[in-house]
């Protein structure tokens, strides 16, 4: 079909196929900001453009209907280098961050205010209405269109974005300069999917219909007929390395227990084949031909179930150890099953698992005598609490192209662990860590998610097999069914008090599922103790922690790991104790919080698998967060007036919080700064910036130390041939590690550069300083060298060569952000609605680097913990399909779910030990919610809701209703 | 080989172009939409025909063009309260941009937006068939027919300018898909109650009909009539909703849309 339209601007004539999705046609046209993060569901607003002046979603038309229209992509707004007035402001407000569709919110806000100069926040709630944001919370929208009209009325910003921290800096603690903001709010080429070769394959999977299956045999026979297909990997054709995908330092502590391919599915999703074909249609044409002769096995879905005795094995086979192997590990594995299909498990160390009762690993410890303190204690209170299946729903689903070049596999990744991707790469290929490029992107989302290696294995090795260009890209679908999620848990907690207000005893025994395979088995559960019981200042304290395979979707990585199940039964037992004991529950935590210098004997035993660092608080700003959120929302005073009708009743909660900066004495950074030949700087970091802004805190701290402006810092980062080592963004350890990194490489160079300088001067380095804008000054004799003069002669032919400072951060010092999160929700007792009216964030980050970024981070994960607690739930049936894997039942909140009054506050605490004082920001948000809700709930109506999601059929179960 | 395409220009051209082979598709949202349940590759497009976008009023009724969007509709004066509070279901503006009220009626799904509150309002549909004749049928039985107007194009949608309807949703989060839609009308003292049930279907319920229209009932009284209704046979759904909970949902529903329309 013939059509004639205009196109950003450009008339254009195109033969088109009639029905393609119009969103794959403008792609194949260069308008790949057009991006789809839900396979056409219409739901996340990704795919948005304009047709004659009206908002649509482009994979909701098809390309003929586009016939006489006049079309408008995101990238014709503003380029890089020539942003609009919004896109700026988005920037400027601190919500371009993983930022996939940004450009998308560009062009609807443009659009709004084309239209609408003077929008009401209910006018933006409605044009964003169609738009899913993960990171960063949807209340700096606001204020980006505030600061666009301000811009364009006034010609400046007349609203302050974010509070300024630290008064002794130019630009860190200071909003602004977001360095990969222009690329990303423009649409340009960010993301792996915009690196992909014209000649490159695709990859589909062969996936498990059931929940638990010996692999029989698999015919490939007419799939290889389709024209088009290049190779069919199966478990018969791939190596049998057992590895785990688990992106953590090595030796890690979760299970090797999978192969690339193995012959016994153990969830629905598992792949067992993959084909690879030169178009995607083939690909999946020969994907429907694949024959898999499959043996059913019984299948466990619950903890409960997989502790039965009896239960069926999710892993029967023979288990290895690298280290610390048991005395009776033969005997042990006489009984296990001599199926070779079942493969094997190795552990790196002990684990204290056991295969054959399903126990992935185990935990106990304590200190004190709790049973004591139970016995002697006024009150007691406990509760059981039971938390869902839960998917990161990045906006990005998982992708991955790797081909081969001059004999080198060349990985390009949407990763937060390049080096780990790396070093599995070469577990699976057999390919040594030289001849292995990982290349990370842009990341469209994380959480967790990308820590894990769930695609890049099979990728990588499809392109080493073959020799190919191969692409590899989730469906959303798969994203639910086939990746990690957050583990599913059990948490019990009893605790105990006494009268004049102390807290004595606390005992938690902790059941997580962690579906087939063991990813972080041991570290996300044990977070639910490590990262939820140094918060209490109490003598007594029990943990049991064990950790069951089932046949459930897989768990894994994900913000915040096991410590918002922790912190959810922990602060509602303690605000139920406080009842009991009559004390106000504000008073009951001030009581007993820890604070700076109290020593956590409690963490010796939680180490990640061997014997933890038992440190003192560091820098603490708990009391602050608590007493000012308690100001802002008037703790205490009846709120009964705000309620929205006569049915409802409306209630306030809080919870204290706490995650850590990294992993202390197990993570590990480095970056080098070197000084170009003109007098600017270069930092490669191996850190992995995931969008929140790390590459941002890399060149700010370049720019304090070497003072210099930004615009004269790159900062190349996540490329294992371009940098150096790093562990990876996870476990909150952007800042503090990788930051630190950098710090340790600025450092060097300035000390590498006031040497040079001496030598050149003829001076003493103690008498020169760095003085911007960017020169060498003699305090001595008040002569200047300019950095251009500096490098060119240490660059000549007669020069020492090139300033290079190389910075490696590792420490055994522990910083800790805390926080308190306070809810007011408004519950129908006819109906059991719940309306979260208020959510007010308070956290000590340290010195928030980049406090616009932090602020929208906080907004971010905080929603993201209120979707957990009120909506999200990944629900199985009894076979074990996940009957909601998509965006609009699984149920993620948007902006007509965000509280109505939402406020993230920082509370300013400098650290010691953190780069500039800097501790983590975002993970510990995604804490406070669940408790801070429930406990407001109970408020409201007098009922503990115990389970995610909390559901307005679970309050009228409570309430006698139903 | 049949074009994949027909962009019509006219309600005549396109129900010239229907055939077996093809189906009309307005705004996409459905059609085109992952999971749809539209088992068709061509297409008839009415989305370009001016006279469908029209909404015209008249002393007592007001014509709606079946292309009319949902936001278009939300921003006409002419549309009346009662609609646009349904129209308001589907959170999301960009979608609202596409999705049209023909489409709406033309799939109706157990979880529609508009189905249940146009019932409740009397609204009646304008058909045209392949020759290029209009009549008008009441919508209640057009959903009834639906197998026999399948190549019948939905040209207008009559509704009264007046009515005392309210209407409900309850899902998950806004953009959930509805467990339950639900409308109550009344019209010189005659009650119309229906609702679509996601996993169950588009339910009219005759005894609070009757009951109602007889004569005034309590809260209590029509969450127990729900409750006690076996003809309503909800069963046990793992993501809508236990059958307890949904049918205190309908009952604490419709006392409270009857609440409103007596107030």
């Amino acid at each position: 079909m013939k059509i004639k339209c205009i196109i950003n601007g450009i008339e254009r004539n195109y033969d088109v196929d009639p029905t393609m999705r119009l969103r794959d046609f403008l792609v194949s046209k260069g308008h790949f900001a057009v991006r789809d993060s839900d396979d056409a569901e219409g739901f996340c607003g990704s795919d948005t453009i304009l047709v004659d002046g009206v908002p649509v979603m482009s994979n909701l038309m098809m390309a003929g209907e586009i016939d006489d229209c006049e079309i408008l992509t995101p990238d014709g707004l503003g380029n890089t280098e020539n942003l609009t007035i919004v896109q700026k402001a988005l920037i400027d407000a601190g919500v371009v961050q993983s930022a996939y569709n940004s450009p998308a919110t560009a062009l609807l806000l443009t659009w709004l205010l084309e239209n609408n100069p003077n929008p009401s926040k209910e006018d933006i709630k409605d044009c964003l209405s169609g738009i899913f944001i993960r990171d960063a919370g949807y209340e700096h929208y606001y204020l980006a269109v505030k600061l666009a009209q301000e811009k364009m009325r006034d010609g400046e910003y007349k609203t302050v974005t974010a509070p300024s921290f630290r008064d002794e800096y130019k630009v860190v603690g200071k909003p602004g300069a977001k360095v990969d903001g222009p690329q990303l709010v423009s649409g340009g080429r960010a993301f792996v999917e915009d690196f992909v070769d014209a000649d490159t394959c695709y990859m589909v999977c062969v996936r498990s219909p059931h929940a638990s299956a010996y692999v029989n045999s698999i015919d490939t026979t007419e799939a290889m007929k389709v024209p088009g297909v290049v190779e069919i990997l199966t478990p018969y054709n791939t190596p049998e390395t057992h590895y785990m995908q688990a992106g953590q330092g090595e030796p890690e502590p979760s299970p090797h227990d999978r192969r690339l391919l193995n012959l016994k599915a153990r969830h629905v999703g598992d792949r067992v084949a993959a084909v690879i074909a030169e178009t995607l249609e083939a690909a999946i044409e020969a994907r429907d031909k694949v024959v898999v002769d499959w043996e059913v096995l019984p299948a466990v879905f619950t903890v409960e179930e997989a502790m039965a005795e009896g239960a069926p094995l999710v892993h029967a086979g023979p288990v290895e150890y690298r280290a610390g192997a048991p005395d009776d590990l033969d005997e042990y594995n006489a009984r296990a099953s001599q199926d070779p299909r079942e493969g094997k498990v190795i552990y790196q160390f002990p684990l204290h698992a056991d295969v054959q009762k399903n126990l992935a690993a185990s935990n106990h410890g304590g200190i004190g005598d709790v049973d004591k303190a139970f016995a002697e204690a006024d009150a007691v209170a406990e509760g059981m609490f039971q938390t869902t299946q839960i998917q990161h729903t990045p906006l990005e689903t998982h992708i991955c192209f790797a081909k081969m070049e001059a004999g080198r596999l060349v990985v390009v990744a949407s990763t937060q662990v390049p080096y780990h991707v790396r070093r599995i790469c070469s577990w699976v290929t057999g390919l040594s860590q030289n001849r292995i490029h990982v290349i990370k992107t842009r990341v469209g989302g994380g959480y967790g998610a990308k820590q894990d290696i769930l695609v890049e294995d099979l990728t990588g090795y499809a392109a080493f097999a073959t020799g190919r260009p191969v692409l590899y890209h989730n469906t959303r679908e798969e994203e639910f069914i086939a990746n990690s999620t957050r583990h599913p848990m059990r948490v019990y907690v009893k605790m105990a008090g006494t009268k004049d207000g102390k807290l004595t005893g606390i005992y938690m025994d902790v059941k997580a599922n962690t579906g087939p395979f063991g990813n972080h088995c041991l570290t996300v559960p044990m977070n639910s103790c490590s990262k939820t019981l140094p918060l209490f200042k109490c003598d007594n304290m029990k943990y049991d922690l064990e950790i069951y395979y089932t046949n459930c979707p897989p768990a894994g990585a994900y913000q915040g790991y096991g410590t918002p199940k922790g912190t959810y039964g922990l602060m509602m037992v303690m605000c139920e104790l406080a009842e009991k004991l009559g004390i106000d529950y504000k008073d009951f935590v001030l009581n007993n919080h820890v604070d700076e210098g109290y020593m956590l004997e409690i963490l010796k035993g939680l180490g990640e698998g061997r014997e933890g660092n038992v440190v003192p608080v560091g820098s603490c700003g708990l009391r602050e967060c608590i007493e000012k959120g308690c100001e802002m929302i008037e703790w205490g005073k009846d709120a009964s007036d705000e309620a929205p009708g006569p049915d409802w009743k409306v209630g306030k909660g809080f919870a204290m919080i706490m995650q850590g900066s990294g992993l202390p004495g197990l993570d590990h950074a480095e970056a080098i700064a070197k000084l170009t030949t003109d007098g600017n700087v270069i930092l490669h970091s191996g850190g992995a910036d995931i969008g929140t802004g790390l590459d941002t805190i890399s060149a700010k701290i370049v720019s304090e130390l070497i003072c210099i402006d930004m615009d004269r810092i790159t900062v190349l980062s996540g490329d294992t041939d371009g940098s150096v080592f790093d562990t990876g963004s996870y476990a909150s350890s952007g800042t503090f590690f990788s930051g630190g990194a950098s710090l340790e490489a600025t450092k060097k160079l300035k000390e590498a550069m006031l040497q040079e300088a001496a030598l050149q001067m003829d001076e003493d380095p103690s008498d020169l300083e760095l003085r911007y804008p960017g020169e060498v000054h003699s305090l001595k004799t008040d002569r200047t060298l300019s950095y251009y003069e500096l490098s060119h002669t240490a660059c000549s032919g007669e020069g020492r060569g090139e300033m290079v400072g190389h910075g490696v951060f590792v420490t055994k010092a522990s910083s800790v952000p805390y926080g308190a999160h306070f809810a007011q929700v408004a519950v129908n007792v006819k109906t059991g609605e719940i309306k979260v009216q208020k959510f007010y964030a308070l956290q000590d980050a340290g010195t928030p680097i980049n406090p616009e970024i932090a602020l929208c981070q906080m907004y971010g994960a905080a929603l993201k913990s209120i979707g957990h607690s009120l909506y999200e739930d990944m629900i199985l049936d009894e076979n074990g399909v996940c009957i909601n894997a998509n965006m609009t039942d699984y149920g993620v909140p948007m902006i007509n779910e965000q509280p109505d009054d939402f406020k993230s506050v920082l509370v300013d605490i400098k650290d010691e030990f953190g780069p500039m004082g800097a501790k983590s920001i975002s993970e510990i948000a995604c804490n406070g919610a669940a408790p801070a809700i429930g406990n407001a709930i109970h408020d409201a109506c007098g009922v503990w809701i115990r389970s995610w999601p909390m559901t307005p059929e679970k309050i009228l179960k409570e309430l006698g209703k139903i | 080989m049949a074009e994949k395409l027909i962009i019509a220009q006219s309600a005549e051209e396109a129900v010239k172009a229907k055939t077996s082979e093809n189906v009309y598709i307005a705004g996409g949202t459905e059609a085109m939409r992952l999971g749809t349940s539209v088992d068709c590759d061509s297409y008839v497009s009415v989305r370009k025909v001016p006279a469908m976008h029209q909404v015209r009023t008249s002393d007592n009724n007001i014509s709606i063009g079946a292309a009319c969007t949902f936001q278009e509709l939300l921003d006409s004066e002419d549309v009346p309260e009662y609609l646009k509070e349904a129209l308001c279901f589907m959170a999301s503006r960009t979608r609202r941009n596409m999705a049209t009220i023909g489409g709406n009626i033309a799939t109706c799904r157990n979880d529609s937006f508009l189905v249940p509150t146009l019932l409740a309002a009397g609204a009646e549909v304008c058909l045209m068939d392949e020759s290029g004749e209009t009549k008008s049928i009441g919508l209640e039985s057009y959903i009834a027919g639906r197998s026999q107007y399948k190549d019948a194009l939905i040209v207008s949608i009559l509704i009264p300018r007046i009515a005392a309807v309210k209407s409900a949703r309850s899902a998950n989060t806004a953009q959930s898909h509805a467990r339950l839609t639900a409308a109550l009308g009344v019209k010189d003292g005659r009650y119309y109650a229906v609702a679509a049930i996601k996993n169950y279907g588009l339910v009219k319920f005759g005894t609070l009909m009757t009951r109602l229209s007889q004569g005034g009932l309590s809260e209590d009284e029509i969450v127990e009539l729900f409750k006690n209704d076996a003809k309503i046979a909800l069963t046990d759904d793992r993501l809508y909703g236990g059958a307890a909970y949904r049918k205190y949902l309908l009952g604490i529903t419709f006392a409270q849309m009857y609440e409103e329309l007596k107030g």
